[in-house]
């Protein structure tokens, strides 16, 4: 990988109160051939201690970023079998981390809440993530004779900025309609394709603004969503972390050029 | 469907428009957005194929034969999606023992077969029966250069000479 793409973690900008809501970092590997659904609990046992409690969720598709021709595809695919098998949370007793796993993922999040942990950090949040991968890495060789085959890596920021009125979007983010406009909603979405220094194409970074409400109504902001994805240079799990924390350099770069100085300002930029 | 977990975000979208997202709010009701839009003929044309490949049975090839995986199915699809050309016919699925998949097309005096072997891993042959000159490329996720494929097999061609006797 080359220098850039790695990043310097050090000339990216860190903010004391950053608008963080969740933070996800994740792998999608592919499934082996002999795993069926008994093994998970094999895999539940791996972070029980951390993550005691367990709920069942609807799989995740396949997702893969491909370069090159049309732009990226918008669209969810409805051919073969329905899925034979779920995906598991298993989620921290405070509430605010939880491991996404399913036969070709794991994800961990880290979730804003009231009386949950605070935001560990992107560099505790990689060390712990790698340490859970290297977990099921073992498994997957001790119990299927192969380790984990990476084949797509992502990380991904969602931020809440609170605002009185969605006219304010020019105080927050560079970005904005002519002030003319009375808007009502926000929403866009745009994507840049990451190149190294051969030029090819690596990963896919996607920013999307909403604009949400609080229930009733009563708080506007604007959730504002950085993910960076794209498959590693190597199907391993160190080459997956490389990727992820390239991603993470490039997603608090990409939030300095869209976000305002004042914004920055009022999170507490160093 | 979204890998986003924040169940007790306390803000919800006004409007949703993303294809992947997920938003459930603690006590609030909970909606799910999914929505079909193929991009290209091709896909939709090829849907029943794609459905009729990763089910099949087991030693359908009369040895041990398996599906074709889902993995295989979703990255062929992702990939004939970038390369979709308007004018040019869909190409043939074909499946493979080992749950790999083929896209080919024979047109054109050109025969093109895209191995699809796993997700990233992607073998391209193409053959020009005008110059006997054949090309093979092993590609991961970019596949700019299949586009070139596809527009010279869309090309207008001069006849292959016949030798006069």
């Amino acid at each position: 990988m080359d220098a850039d793409l790695m990043g310097n973690l050090s000339a990216v900008p860190d903010f004391d109160s950053p608008p963080l809501d969740e933070v996800v970092v994740g792998v999608q590997f592919a499934t082996p051939l002999s795993y069926s659904t008994v093994y998970a609990n094999a895999v539940w046992q791996l972070y029980r201690e951390e993550f005691p409690i367990v709920t069942e969720h609807p799989q995740l598709n396949p997702h893969f970023e491909v370069f090159g021709g049309n732009p990226e595809p918008r669209f969810e695919f409805g051919f073969g079998q329905p899925p034979l098998r779920n995906r598991l949370w298993f989620i921290s007793e405070d509430d605010s981390h939880l491991i996404q796993f399913q036969d070709d993922r794991l994800l961990l999040n880290w979730r804003n809440r009231a009386n949950g942990t605070p935001y560990p950090r992107h560099e505790k949040t990689q060390r712990t993530f790698a340490e859970y991968l290297k977990r099921l890495d073992a498994l997957f060789k001790s119990e299927f004779n192969q380790g984990i085959l990476i084949n797509q890596a992502e990380v991904s920021y969602i931020n809440i900025i609170p605002v009185q009125s969605l006219a304010e979007m020019g105080d927050w983010l560079r970005f904005t309609p002519p002030p003319a406009f009375e808007i009502e909603g926000v929403n866009s979405v745009f994507g840049e394709v990451v190149r190294n220094d051969m030029h090819k194409p690596v990963a896919r970074l996607t920013c999307e603004t909403h604009s949400v409400t609080s229930p009733g109504g009563k708080q506007n902001a604007f959730r504002l969503t950085l993910s960076y994805r794209g498959a590693p240079s190597q199907d391993s799990v160190d080459s997956a972390m490389e990727f992820i924390s390239s991603g993470r350099t490039r997603i608090v770069k990409r939030f300095c050029d869209i976000t305002t100085e004042s914004a920055q300002l009022s999170w507490g930029r160093n | 469907m979204t890998i986003s977990a924040n169940l007790n975000s306390a803000f919800q979208n006004s409007k949703t428009t993303s294809v992947y997202n997920v938003h459930r709010g603690e006590g609030f009701r909970a909606y799910r957005t999914i929505v079909t839009a193929y991009n290209s003929v091709w896909c939709r044309n090829l849907e029943a194929r794609f459905n009729e490949l990763t089910s099949l049975p087991r030693g359908w090839d009369g040895y041990n034969g398996i599906p074709v995986s889902f993995t295989c199915a979703r990255f062929a699809a992702n990939l004939l999606e970038r390369i979709f050309i308007d004018g040019v016919s869909e190409p043939s699925l074909v499946p493979g023992c080992d749950g790999t998949l083929q896209i080919e097309w024979h047109k054109n005096l050109f025969d093109i077969e895209i191995d699809v072997l796993g997700a990233n891993n992607v073998i391209a042959m193409r053959f020009d029966h005008q110059t006997s000159r054949e090309e093979t490329l092993e590609l991961q996720n970019d596949f700019s250069v299949l586009v070139t494929w596809i527009e010279e097999l869309a090309s207008e061609r001069a006849p292959l000479a016949t030798a006069t006797p």
